[in-house]
């Protein structure tokens, strides 16, 4: 099973890399991210993630579907049309990525076999206890702050839309 | 090696690709795609630590941290992309390497 994951998580690894290589053609790169989804939702389902990885692929679809909607109606989708980074960026970039890698690598080193790993499984505990978080800050009220939260952007975003003309020719 | 270990380093990995989506790519729309990969990232994860814990109950709150986790990265893409879509209808394009001042 775990050898199964392990090819699930390099799969998604690796269409989630194309679709940030990719990322000037933005059909291919969504097409690459929504393989990326199908890996992922596929390990979630072979761990019994249950209603979590449900709304999980669920929330990713919609976000990608919103992406490549947006994305044909607004941008040139075989390409971007922007100028190539100029090398000093290129290079710190790079330095920076190799950094992250190397430092995320060492992080998965040491978790591995240790007690850190079960330390911060014990830690999330209190993290994750969030019930108890939206009924301190919100009370009875929790749910509707939620559809508040959902109604802000949605309001902004049509908002945003309707007034699109409005800042052309200054 | 313990499957909860294998699902922490692959959020790990998948974090590192968000990392270069946001970091790398200069497109606004890429940089969307980034976020929702680091997103992916925590629910991997998360759903790792919480196959760490043995009582099934508390994997129950696990999966509500995941569903907040769900709406905030909804609530994300939707400002983000409102934010896209004026910057592109008032100045024409999706670079953000010109965005570094958010005048209006």
């Amino acid at each position: 099973m775990i050898g199964g994951l392990a090819f699930g998580l390099f799969v998604a690894f690796a269409a989630a890399f194309a679709a940030v290589v990719l990322g000037r053609n933005l059909t291919r790169s969504i097409f690459a991210a929504v393989i990326a989804l199908a890996a992922l939702s596929g390990v979630l389902v072979t761990v019994n993630a249950g209603f979590a990885a449900l709304c999980a692929i669920t929330i990713s679809a919609l976000i990608l579907g919103t992406l490549q909607l947006f994305g044909w109606m607004l941008v040139d989708v075989d390409r971007d049309h922007l100028p190539p980074t100029d090398r000093a960026t290129w290079f710190a970039r790079s330095l920076a990525f190799v950094l992250l890698g190397g430092g995320l690598l060492v992080l998965a080193v040491v978790m591995r076999g240790s007690e850190i790993f079960v330390a911060t499984s014990a830690a999330a505990r209190f993290v994750l206890d969030t019930g108890a978080l939206g009924e301190q800050f919100f009370g009875v009220w929790r749910d509707l702050a939620i559809l508040v939260g959902l109604a802000i952007p949605a309001g902004l975003l049509a908002t945003l839309m309707l007034m699109r003309g409005e800042g052309e020719g200054r | 090696m313990s499957i909860s270990f294998v699902l922490v380093a692959g959020g790990l990995a998948l974090f590192w690709v968000a990392m270069l989506g946001l970091l790398w790519r200069r497109s606004l729309v890429g940089m969307l795609v980034g976020v929702l990969f680091g997103w992916l990232s925590v629910v991997v994860a998360a759903v790792g630590f919480s196959l760490a814990r043995v009582d099934a109950a508390e994997s129950q709150t696990g999966a509500v941290f995941v569903l907040l986790a769900a709406l905030i990265s909804g609530l994300q893409v939707a400002l983000g992309l409102s934010i896209v879509i004026a910057r592109v209808s008032r100045r024409g394009t999706l670079d953000a390497q010109d965005a570094g001042l958010l005048e209006g």
